[in-house]
């Protein structure tokens, strides 16, 4: 097989960046397979990387520094990577899943280098424009998009059969929406309504806010204002500031505060009292939303007693300990021998709706440990989790980990595409995981929605289920024959031995919990629907 | 568990060992995955298994040749399950550029050495490419726009570049054999 060099470092090069394509990666192995100088290239081009990166990283450190440094030693505990890039991610999200969403791709990355993932840098590149803030009692067409609360929301149509939406614009303009609606989101700032009830708020960085109507466009310089296209002489009311109106064949006009005007064509010269009582849906959507929360609320919590009794629950977390509680109490009937988990680092926070409380897992440090003793040929794994971000600087986010890799140890993880991951460590030594996983669920646009994750496990008839949000996403066949033993665990995070001197990989889950349980069966499919609801 | 204050003579023993040998293990992974930040992944993972199974470490042989089996036995485990590609080579070469691997280290101190010669060779703009490249995790998209470049046209750059240099380390290596 004949190759020039120009073209081998153009293969070499797509491995090394991640860029590579199948068929490119398939030639590449076999010229690789075929030729020992080939093999000697391959090396000798590893090492010009290693030596570029170590150059551009002691560069980085010298201009930091203002002076030369000697070359240290590589020393393995020094990567500054791995908590790095969690610890980063973190900032994003206290700023708020939107400007998280916006600022993804413009952090600055960390020193330490990474594999290039094209892939994931295209999902960093967001198109969405705008995402729901808030929701209640939401009817969406469905043969549209139907988003959830705190979606982001791409360009395109929604139809809002009932209910009220809160949509927050990437630029800064809030609009909540009363159904029926039909709403073309068109930029972060900038949408066409063309029918429905609107009630806009635009904070002065999103001046230049622009509804297009069928009867016009509203052009925001900054103000409050509402919008009514379910008349039959549709109007526009300013509550505060200027707008601008914009009509075909007709000058532009401009309202300010107090000021209503009809867009119909023959009514365009009328000009009226802005009238805010036919818009309090919009001041009445946090009452709604607390109401609607306060009634999950309750039926949740009738929920959770029955499930407590279940006699196969054998741990039970409800995260609805005392406020600053460094500990979560086992609430299953049937937990007898499971202590409370003990809470490490992580912080109280409020859960799926006002009253419920859970716990929010951000440094590398935050972790709950769990002791479950036993052997389990049958088991289920249920949590209500939010999860904020993956890094792709980590391979594994952990839900429930086993302490270190010993045999019949269980490791419920997210994987750094988005996928679901059960292992069984099937030998200690060497370390063997038989793992089943999933296909990818939490993309970005999952990202800061709670989801319902589940996991089953049965020796019995050889199968492992995996279900999100109470449907099932996929069934493996059990590759072993080792029995689950869960031991020493930790929710959110894992640790090797503890008496484990080096550097361990990170495996931090970022995001928070507010509800999870151990059950000593193989949940069937409407049982995992049950508490998905 | 072990006062974090006094560690015991055998972590201090392993921390000592691992750190020596660490380019040499890096720089055996990378050839197996691709990509550093797969080889230092799976070298934290392997530095476990490695810590667990050295009270069975027999202090006469070479360290790096008994801890790289772990090594490549994790990088095989870890393409399975996290590799950040789906493209992996297979067994068969897996095996074979291990086995060449652990010979052609002795020639990577003096690669390193003739690469860093020739970095200072390139002319600030170039230097400055090179840095902010792998400084980013080789995210070109990210750079082009930062740099107002399309991103195509700056890649085929730091590829000629990649290639330059790659050519001026073969140069130096022959020349020092020569002498």
């Amino acid at each position: 097989m004949n190759v020039s060099d120009q073209e081998l470092h153009r293969l070499f090069a797509g491995k090394a960046d991640g860029t590579i394509t199948a068929e490119d990666h398939e030639r590449l192995s076999a010229l690789l397979t075929a030729s020992a100088e080939t093999r000697r290239q391959w090396f000798a081009f590893q090492d010009a990387e290693s030596a570029l990166l170590a150059w551009s990283q002691r560069e980085a450190l010298r201009r930091e520094e203002g002076v030369g440094i000697e070359m240290a030693g590589p020393n393995p505990a020094a990567s500054p990577s791995k908590a790095g890039g969690g610890l980063r991610s973190v900032g994003a999200l206290a700023a708020g899943i939107a400007i998280g969403l916006v600022t993804w791709g413009l952090w600055p990355e960390p020193v330490a280098p990474v594999a290039p993932n094209l892939a994931a840098r295209e999902e960093a590149t967001t198109s969405s424009v705008a995402v729901l803030a808030r929701g209640v009692n939401m009817e969406w067409d469905r043969t549209l998009a139907a988003p959830a609360v705190n979606a982001p929301l791409q360009p395109g149509l929604l139809r809002l059969r009932s209910g009220v939406v809160e949509i927050e614009f990437f630029q800064g303009a809030r609009l909540c929406v009363e159904g029926p609606a039909e709403i073309q989101l068109i930029s972060a700032g900038e949408a066409f309504c063309r029918y429905g009830r609107f009630s806009a708020h635009v904070p002065p960085q999103a001046r230049g806010f622009r509804i297009g109507t069928p009867k016009g466009d509203i052009v925001d310089l900054g103000t409050d204002f509402g919008l009514d296209l379910n008349e039959t002489s549709p109007e526009l009311h300013v509550f505060k500031g200027e707008v601008e109106l914009h009509q075909p064949k007709t000058a532009m006009r401009m309202l300010t505060t107090g000021t209503a005007a009809g867009l119909d064509q023959n009514g365009s010269t009328r000009t009226l009292v802005a009238n805010a009582a036919a818009f309090t849906f919009s001041r009445d959507l946090d009452a709604r939303v607390t109401a609607s929360g306060r009634e999950a609320f309750d039926r949740w919590q009738a929920a959770s007693a029955r499930w407590n009794a279940d006699p196969d629950v054998r741990l039970r977390l409800d995260f609805q300990d005392e406020k600053g509680a460094r500990s979560l109490r086992n609430v299953a009937a049937n937990g007898g021998n499971i202590a409370a988990g003990t809470i490490v680092g992580g912080n109280w926070t409020e859960g799926r709706w006002p009253g419920k409380g859970a716990l929010q897992f951000r440094s590398v440090s935050d972790r709950v440990r769990l002791n479950l003793p036993g052997e389990y040929r049958q088991f289920a794994l249920s949590a209500w989790v939010q999860l904020h971000g993956l890094s792709t600087r980590q391979s594994q986010s952990s839900l429930c980990m086993s302490q270190g890799i010993e045999t019949g140890g269980i490791h419920w993880q997210v994987l750094h595409d988005g996928s679901l991951c059960l292992g069984i460590v099937a030998s200690s030594r060497p370390s063997v995981t038989d793992d089943y996983i999933s296909p990818v669920v939490f993309t970005r646009e999952r990202f800061g929605q709670w989801t319902h994750l589940a996991a089953v496990f049965d020796m019995a008839t050889r199968e492992v289920r995996f279900y999100v949000n109470g449907e099932r996403l996929s069934r493996h066949a059990v590759k072993g024959s080792v029995v689950p033993k869960p031991s020493l665990a930790e929710l959110g995070n894992w640790m090797p031995s503890p008496d484990y001197p080096g550097s361990h990989p990170v495996r931090n889950f970022v995001g928070v919990m507010d509800d999870f349980s151990f059950c000593a069966r193989a949940l069937r499919d409407d049982e995992v629907r049950q508490l998905a609801e | 568990m072990p006062d974090p204050a006094e560690p015991s003579p055998a972590s201090e023993q392993f921390i000592t060992l691992l750190n020596a040998s660490h380019g040499r293990l890096l720089g055996f992974l990378r050839v197996m995955l691709g990509n550093s930040a797969d080889a230092e992944d799976v070298l934290q993972r392997a530095s476990m298994t490695i810590w667990r199974k050295f009270a069975e470490y027999d202090p006469s042989r070479d360290f790096f040749a008994w801890a790289s089996s772990f090594a490549f036995y994790e990088a095989k485990n870890f393409q399975r399950t996290a590799a950040r590609s789906r493209l992996h080579f297979d067994d068969e070469l897996m095996h074979r550029l291990a086995d060449e691997r652990v010979a052609d280290l002795d020639h990577r101190d003096a690669r390193l050495a003739a690469m860093d010669r020739c970095i200072e060779e390139l002319d600030e703009s170039g230097r400055e490419l090179v840095r902010e490249f792998y400084l980013n995790n080789t995210d070109v998209a990210a750079l082009a726009e930062r740099l107002g470049r399309a991103p195509q046209t700056l890649y085929n750059k730091l590829n000629t570049l990649r290639r330059m240099l790659g050519e001026c380390m073969k140069r130096r290596l022959a020349q020092e054999a020569g002498i």
